[in-house]
Order: C-alpha cells, then structure tokens, then sequence
C-alpha cells in the first residue's frame, strides 16, 4: 500500500493506519536526527515529536512530494531546533562540571574511531552542508527533494553536498 | 600569466562542472555525458579527486551508522508514538469527510475568485472616478522658452486630436451603460472584501 493510500486513510479516520506509516519511516527519521544531534535519546525525542507533528498535519501533506521527504522536512526542523535549544543551555562552563559527570572517551575501541570521527566532522559542517549531507546520505532523498526542502536550487544542492564531502574527506584526512 | 589563465578557466570549468560530477558519482549521467565527464577527469586531477571522494566519504558515512537497537527498540518507539497519537484529535475533523488528502495548487489561487472580484471594484471605481486634472495645469507658464520646448509643444499640438486616453475618460464618464453584472461568486467574494475593509 503506498504511503498516499495510507495517508488519505488516516484522514479518513482509520487512526490505525498511521502505525504502518511510523513503522516503515521511524527509522529513516532517527537517522536523519542522529546524524544532526548525535544523540540517541534526542535522536528519539525528534522521531517522536516529528511523527505527533506530521500527524497533527497531515492534512497540509499536498502530495507534491513523496511522505517520506514531507516527513523528513518535518524531522529537520524539529532536530534544528533541538539542536538550538541544546546549544543554549549549554552555556555552563565544562570547569563547572565535575570530572566524573565529563563524557569518557574510550581509547581501547579503535574500530568507533572512525564513526565517532565522521559524526564529529558531519557536525562541524556549514549548516546548508550538513543538511545536504543528512538528508541525502542519511534519509536518501533525491536531490529534487532536498531542493525543494531547502527552497534551494537542485544544482544548488548537488554543489552543496560536493562541497561538504571534498571538505568532509579533506578534514579526514588531516585532521584527528 | 598564460598558465595564471589556464588555471583560472579550470577553475571556472570545474565550478560548472561541480553538479554533474555528483551525477557522474552516483551513476545517473547518460553514456555521452558520462564519456564527456570522464575525459575531463583525464585531465583534472582535482575533479577525478572529488568524484573519489562522492564516491567514498558517503559510503563510509553510511558504514557510520549507529542504529540505536534491535526490533524491540523500534516497537518501543512506535507504540510511545502511537500512544500520543491517540491523544490527538483526528487530523481530519475539521475537514468534511474524505476530503482531507488532495493535491493542492498554489495557495494564491485560493485567492482567485475574491482577486477578480477586487479587480472588478477597482476598474469600478477607476472608471467612475473624475478626470484627473488637465496635462495644462501641471505646464509652468513660465516664458517663451519654456513654451518653445519641442517636447511641450507637441504635448499642445496633439491635445485636440490624439490624446486618447483624456478623450476616453470623459467618454466613459458621460457613459451611462451599467457595469458587467457580478456573478454570485465575484458577489460574494466583495462582500467579504468589503466586510474586512468596515471591520
């Protein structure tokens, strides 16, 4: 059933539908919000409020787009502004916190090195970069949709995300 | 300052080219182009570099992936989802029955009828509304040479024969005809129109 069918049935009032539509998108969402907040449980806090939010709205889904790409439009506002929040309050000093409460790095698990690098650096892109990396590699949308996501042009985005991984394989290789 | 050029139409080149070097990495070129790209690539150590690296880093980005569990996690979720969703009133109740999910045209032209309408009242009023004041009255009586200019002069000359659009609106002035009758559409939509203008 594609996702259209289920969408015009949840608004039709078969409520339950909208279970098959989490369970075939949930993921890509969490990867999309994993990759912008490079947390789980935040990850899992935008899954969530995203699904609420686009079943709130779903009538304004026009169908000009795929759900998916709808849905992860969606997921990229909510991750930006959990990110927002989360930058602003961490305004306490890291010489307030306590040792013990600090993140340990783990220096005997060599085989993460490389994840954990990646996440870092996708992190430190220029944000229309990280949103083009996110949503392409992360969700797989098609640079059709990540434009008009954007309100960018395609070339616009497909220049973007060159740009973010010359930059991306520049970094790792230069950098630790 | 020959290589400072060739350089810089390389650098121009590749610019141009950045958009289809993503295409080329992701197999969707056709053969020409493909074959046009590659021989460019023959050429452009940087560009065969950038098509290594959309190639690679996107591959190891996804290899990066850390799914947060197993099926148990996924259901987890999906029941706290479907747990709020419950909470929610149908998306839909607002909206008479079936008619929730269409595809929409542009939001202006929910506008359209009450645009008409509105384009209707101006002519309306534009039509109706006096003559503006004579091109004479504006014209400083100030001396011959002001009055010698080619520009004025013609402006005084044509008055009498081809002024047209002054010779129309005291036409349309002393016409008595009525106005192109509304439909009920075009009505209605003045009535809102006019409704939002009292309040």
């Amino acid at each position: 059933v594609e996702d259209a069918t289920l969408v015009a049935a949840v608004l039709a009032g078969r409520r339950e539908c909208f279970e098959t539509l989490v369970e075939r998108h949930q993921r890509t969402v969490h990867a999309l919000a994993y990759r912008w907040l490079d947390d789980h449980a935040a990850a899992d806090e935008v899954v969530q409020a995203t699904f609420l939010q686009a079943y709130t709205h779903l009538v304004d889904f026009r169908g000009e787009a795929s759900f998916r790409s709808w849905l992860c439009g969606i997921a990229l506002n909510q991750a930006r502004t959990q990110r927002r929040a989360r930058q602003r309050a961490r305004t306490v000093s890291l010489d307030e916190v306590p040792e013990a409460a600090l993140p340990q790095v783990d220096a005997s698990a060599p085989e993460t090195e490389l994840r954990d690098r990646l996440r870092r650096l996708v992190g430190e892109l220029p944000p229309r970069q990280r949103a083009v990396v996110t949503l392409r590699v992360g969700s797989d949308l098609s640079f059709r949709d990540i434009a008009r996501l954007e309100g960018i042009s395609e070339n616009s985005a497909k220049v973007s995300y060159h740009h973010a991984v010359t930059r991306l394989r520049t970094w790792l290789r230069g950098r630790g | 300052m020959a290589a400072g050029a060739g350089l810089m139409w390389r650098g121009w080149t590749c610019r141009r080219l950045s958009g289809r070097l993503v295409d080329l990495a992701d197999g969707t070129l056709d053969a020409a182009e493909r074959s046009r790209l590659t021989s460019h690539l023959a050429r452009c150590s940087d560009c065969a570099a950038a098509v290594a690296a959309l190639q690679d880093v996107p591959a190891l980005l996804r290899e990066a992936e850390d799914p947060p569990g197993g099926e148990g996690f996924w259901r987890a979720q999906r029941d706290a989802i479907m747990q709020g969703v419950r909470g929610l009133p149908p998306p839909a109740a607002s909206l008479p029955h079936g008619r929730g999910y269409r595809a929409r045209g542009p939001g202006w032209m929910a506008w359209a009828p009450a645009l008409a309408a509105a384009a209707v009242v101006v002519a309306a009023v534009v039509l109706r509304a006096p003559p503006p004041a004579p091109e004479r009255a504006v014209v400083p009586a100030t001396g011959v040479e002001t009055l010698d200019d080619p520009t004025l002069l013609s402006l005084s000359d044509l008055a009498g024969s081809s002024m047209p659009d002054v010779e129309r609106g005291a036409d349309v002035l002393e016409d008595d005809r009525p106005l192109p009758e509304l439909s009920n559409d075009e009505l209605d939509a003045l009535a809102q129109l006019v409704g939002v203008r009292e309040r």
